[in-house]
């Protein structure tokens, strides 16, 4: 599959799926009308890296950088994050960006963190 | 900005926005973006803005989904009549976001049943239940896991107030508050 490269909307992000740098990385608002239609080929391609691509000697980075998204965004999370867990693969870095004062983002954080405690998700201010 | 659009800048336990008419992806986009201005001009914390920004867009797209007379357009998108204001109580720091649009009798079930079972629990149960029900794959359907009730009442400073009024045979209007 080639990569995905997608620029931000006034209420879609920044989507890079990078197979190359093995890079993924989300950022900025995600609310889309047809938020599953958005993501749906988003999930595919991940299923196909983490099946056909990864290299056990290539780290793969996973950056979440959202600021404002929707529940059915939300529930898309855990589906990628579902995807990367079901992966079993160890080289993996993920991060979840917010703001210091954003007690939501860190919130959401904790959430995603708890629910995936194998796959050792990194806070990280801005 | 759509002609139906109205906005009052007075913020002093008033309206500061309010809008009847058709709303599309577009206008939700510019109402939202247009909120967000007004909260951060109003000295709103980070947290409160997004809470009032995100309840806004869950509130827009349950009607675009779910309403009545809800329009089907190209691209599998839609547009729908409804209205809502938003206003800020000074005394309190509360902004409270009313809206109102046209269900179906067999629509007011599901909500009272949804708003009702989750209205006593609190955020530590809320947070919970977010992440069962996006993991479990029950209720699940085109449209999400049935989120959108939950996320609004964990980010509401108060129960989300319904009301339902006979409007024509299996016609209601849905009235909904918001206090954030």
């Amino acid at each position: 599959m080639d990569n995905i490269f997608l620029e931000k909307s006034d209420n879609s992000p920044k989507v890079i799926m990078d197979k190359n740098n093995a890079l993924i990385e989300f950022e900025g608002r995600s609310y889309p009308e047809n938020t599953f239609a958005f993501y749906r080929p988003i999930t595919e391609w991940l299923k196909w890296y983490f099946k056909f691509h990864t290299q056990p000697t290539t780290a793969t980075t996973i950056n979440f950088k959202l600021v404002y998204f929707n529940s059915a965004t939300t529930q898309i999370i855990f589906e990628i994050l579902d995807i990367v867990e079901e992966a079993n693969n160890k080289n993996i870095k993920i991060n979840w960006f917010y703001k210091e004062e954003n007690k939501n983002g860190f919130e959401d954080y904790e959430d995603y963190a708890e629910e995936f405690p194998r796959l050792n998700i990194e806070a990280i201010v801005v | 900005m759509n002609n139906d659009l109205k906005v009052c800048i007075q913020i002093d336990d008033k309206t500061i926005y309010e809008f009847s008419g058709k709303i599309d992806e577009q206008i939700m986009v510019q109402s939202a973006n247009h909120i967000e201005k007004l909260l951060i001009n109003n000295g709103a914390k980070i947290d409160k803005i997004q809470n009032v920004f995100e309840l806004f867009i869950e509130t827009i797209q349950n009607m675009l989904n779910y309403a009545y007379n809800s329009m089907k357009l190209e691209n599998n998108k839609r547009k729908v009549f409804c209205n809502f204001t938003l206003s800020y109580f000074t005394a309190n720091n509360l902004y409270i976001l009313d809206s109102c649009n046209f269900i179906t009798v067999d629509q007011k079930k599901v909500i009272k049943h949804k708003v009702n079972s989750i209205k006593d629990l609190d955020d530590a149960s809320l947070r919970k239940l977010i992440r069962q029900k996006s993991r479990s794959k029950v209720d699940h359907h085109e449209k999400g896991a049935g989120l959108g009730y939950i996320i609004m009442t964990r980010r509401s400073s108060s129960p989300i107030e319904i009301q339902f009024i006979p409007y024509k045979k299996n016609i209601l209007k849905y009235k909904q508050r918001l206090t954030i």
